[in-house]
């Protein structure tokens, strides 16, 4: 108990919460910035933390992270255009909110979303971090290879287009998603003979590419009247612009089973935000009772990617806090920035030197009660800033979009897929097809072929292949849940397809 | 035949032998199989290419064959529209245009003039394009976007962006 309150009295100083503010402040502004991640903002901010109290330094950078991951979803909301992946599936139902008038309610539920996420997942970490990382240590390539291939099969089947072009457009993107060397023997595939694309395709320019690039091209070949209005009008009724204690209550659910569901994923190192974002829409989006409003603006689709997406940044610090092992590049910078400052995460300090550790929960806890408190301030701000008329807007926002991507990896090449992908979104937009599952299929393709691989590997040098899978308890609890979870899902299409036959429409397939 | 049948005809039209000539000449003559480290892998390197590209094609011809069996039960005209919102052939040509602009931005613009440059010379070319008539108000907007971008990337984030090869020129 004493660690406890000492751990609080090194967060709760002045200068502590200070540090928090600042840095929530400049998250919130700088995440919005389409390319601009929050792991690049805590990356930009750690060197200068060695100059600073590391009662400062870390609660600053704390504030940054979470700031950021918040200010992305603001754009993604109001201008369609992500400012890190994380916000990524939030464009999906936030956009089409602001475009009926109630950007400014999208806004806010994304805002107690991303709070009640964080929230969630931080309480988590502070009380069963160890055993949760416990259960993630199990976790080996088969068991990521079936999590993986389960996503991919259900949202290829709930794209909601066409089976066939949800499906090839999931394709397209895994095709996408293998560029660059192969993950086991480094042989270059499909490179076309570019050494820029031998890293693989990077996500950046692929998303603001895909989604704003895009967006803002098809947008501005509309007639010039119609560009001379803001990109997003505001509804005048009260309404609109606020989230009702009967929303909130109605998303409780969904936030609290992507919280979960975030805070699961972020417990798994190397599986992203991004990821467990869209995995908590789509089972969102399967559990719901009218999963037709999905992507027409339901509240339920910015809730649920928000919620997951925080929750993802406090369980990565599982882990981290547990073992000393970072979940992700942001939780790996902030062990960086721990380590600058002399403090070794890890089951050692939790015996030894516990205050450190209280003292970085509590500037967790107080970054995400200030992060709801300056969220307002940043949703007006934005109400603002999408007040200009889409024709100066949209060009700001295409040279914004060329600079974020060039920003990631310094290089020209990245401005140019930006360009092509716009161009590829674009086309495939005008054929119908969609959008959302080729970049789920490229963001999951590159960890699916390389845990297939690997257990393929593991389980050719062992005398039975199969005993070597059948023997893990995880990957058997794992198989069971999925199939499952693959019978439900088959008996809502079946059951959505009855439906449409009574109603007297034939399916399409 | 509805409009939007049609077109998804022409697609798998176009997407299948595509399709075929990846498989069969684009992987082989792109993707080494190993030799030496790696060559005992269990999956080859052209394992995911190829799986890709046989369930793209059995998505399509899958598709072919639920069309057939629709037709035949003669409920073609029945089946549902998914083209209702990609706008008119006069947008979809407007859209050419605007894509060729941006793609003559990122592919020519930027590496010869320079991103800020180059960044002026888009913003103000669009803005004028999509119906801004005073010419302030035009070099305003290119002049606070190459400011904005300038002071954020490159004073604050330390992040320098191209300069293009005719400043390179003049720098050697």
């Amino acid at each position: 108990m004493d660690s406890i309150l000492a751990g609080m009295q090194l967060a709760l100083t002045w200068q502590s919460i200070g540090a928090v503010l600042i840095g929530l402040i400049a998250g919130q502004l700088l995440g919005a910035i389409p390319g601009l991640t929050a792991t690049m903002t805590v990356a930009l901010l750690i060197p200068y933390t060695y100059y600073l109290d590391p009662w400062v330094g870390i609660p600053m950078l704390i504030g940054m992270f979470k700031g950021s991951l918040f200010g992305s979803s603001i754009t993604a909301i109001l201008v369609k255009t992500p400012g890190t992946p994380a916000a990524a599936a939030t464009v999906l139902d936030g956009y089409p909110l602001a475009q009926q008038g109630k950007g400014e309610k999208a806004c806010k539920m994304a805002l107690y979303s991303s709070v009640f996420g964080d929230s969630f997942s931080d309480i988590v970490l502070i009380f069963g971090a160890a055993f949760l990382a416990s259960i993630a240590l199990n976790f080996g390539p088969a068991e990521y290879t079936l999590l993986v291939a389960f996503s991919l099969l259900t949202m290829g089947f709930v794209s909601g287009a066409k089976v066939w072009k949800g499906l090839f457009a999931m394709l397209l993107g895994m095709m996408l998603g293998i560029i660059g060397l192969d993950p086991v023997t480094a042989s270059p595939r499909m490179t076309m003979g570019f050494l820029e694309m031998e890293e693989g395709i990077g996500l950046i320019p692929m998303l603001i590419g895909f989604l704003a690039v895009a967006e803002v091209l098809r947008q501005m070949e509309l007639p010039r009247k119609h560009l001379a209005t803001s990109t997003v009008t505001f509804s005048t009724d009260p309404a609109d612009r606020r989230v009702s204690w009967a929303e909130f209550k109605s998303c409780l659910p969904t936030i609290f089973k992507s919280s979960a569901l975030g805070t699961a994923v972020g417990a798994l190192p190397g599986i992203s935000a991004t990821v467990a974002a869209f995995l908590a829409y789509n089972e969102a989006k399967r559990s719901s009772k009218t999963p037709e409003r999905f992507g027409k603006g339901a509240l339920e689709g910015v809730a649920a990617p928000e919620a997951a997406n925080n929750a993802v940044s406090g369980a990565n610090l599982i882990p981290l806090m547990a073992f000393g092992i970072p979940g992700d590049i942001a939780a790996a910078l902030i062990l960086s920035a721990l380590l600058i400052q002399g403090i070794t995460p890890g089951p050692v300090i939790f015996r030894d030197n516990p205050e450190p550790i209280y003292a970085i929960f509590t500037a967790l806890l107080l970054a995400n009660f200030f992060n709801l408190i300056l969220g307002h301030w940043l949703i007006k701000v934005a109400r603002k800033v999408v007040g200009v008329p889409k024709r100066i807007l949209f060009p700001v926002v295409l040279v914004i979009a060329a600079a974020g991507a060039y920003a990631m990896r310094g290089s020209v090449f990245d401005i140019q897929l930006v360009f092509l992908f716009g161009l590829l979104g674009w086309a495939l937009t005008k054929m119908a097809f969609p959008t959302v599952p080729l970049l789920i299929g490229f963001i999951l393709m590159p960890i699916l072929e390389s845990n297939l691989r690997i257990s393929m590997l593991i389980a050719g040098s062992v005398p039975n292949p199969f005993g070597y899978f059948f023997a893990r308890p995880a990957f058997v609890s794992l198989l069971a849940v999925m199939a499952l979870m693959l019978v439900l899902v088959l008996r809502r299409v079946m059951r959505d397809r009855q439906a449409a036959r009574a109603a007297g429409l034939r399916s399409s397939g | 035949m509805p409009t939007h049948v049609r077109l998804e005809l022409i697609l798998i039209a176009i997407f299948l032998p595509l399709i075929a000539l990846f498989a069969f000449w684009y992987v082989p003559l792109s993707i080494d199989e190993p030799k030496g480290f790696g060559s005992d892998s269990e999956i080859s390197p052209r394992f995911a290419p190829y799986l890709l590209a046989a369930l793209m094609a059995a998505a399509m011809i899958g598709r072919l064959l639920n069309l057939g069996l629709i037709w035949l039960r003669g409920g073609i005209d029945d089946l549902a529209d998914d083209l209702t919102e990609i706008g008119t052939p006069t947008e979809t040509r407007r859209g050419l245009v605007l894509n060729s602009v941006a793609t003559l931005y990122g592919f020519i613009l930027v590496p010869v003039l320079g991103f800020y440059a180059a960044s002026f010379a888009l913003t103000t070319f669009l803005v004028h394009r999509l119906g801004e008539k005073r010419l302030l108000v035009v070099a305003a907007v290119g002049v606070a976007s190459v400011v904005f971008t300038y002071l954020l990337f490159d004073e604050l984030l330390s992040v320098r962006l191209p300069r293009g090869a005719i400043a390179d020129l003049f720098k050697g």
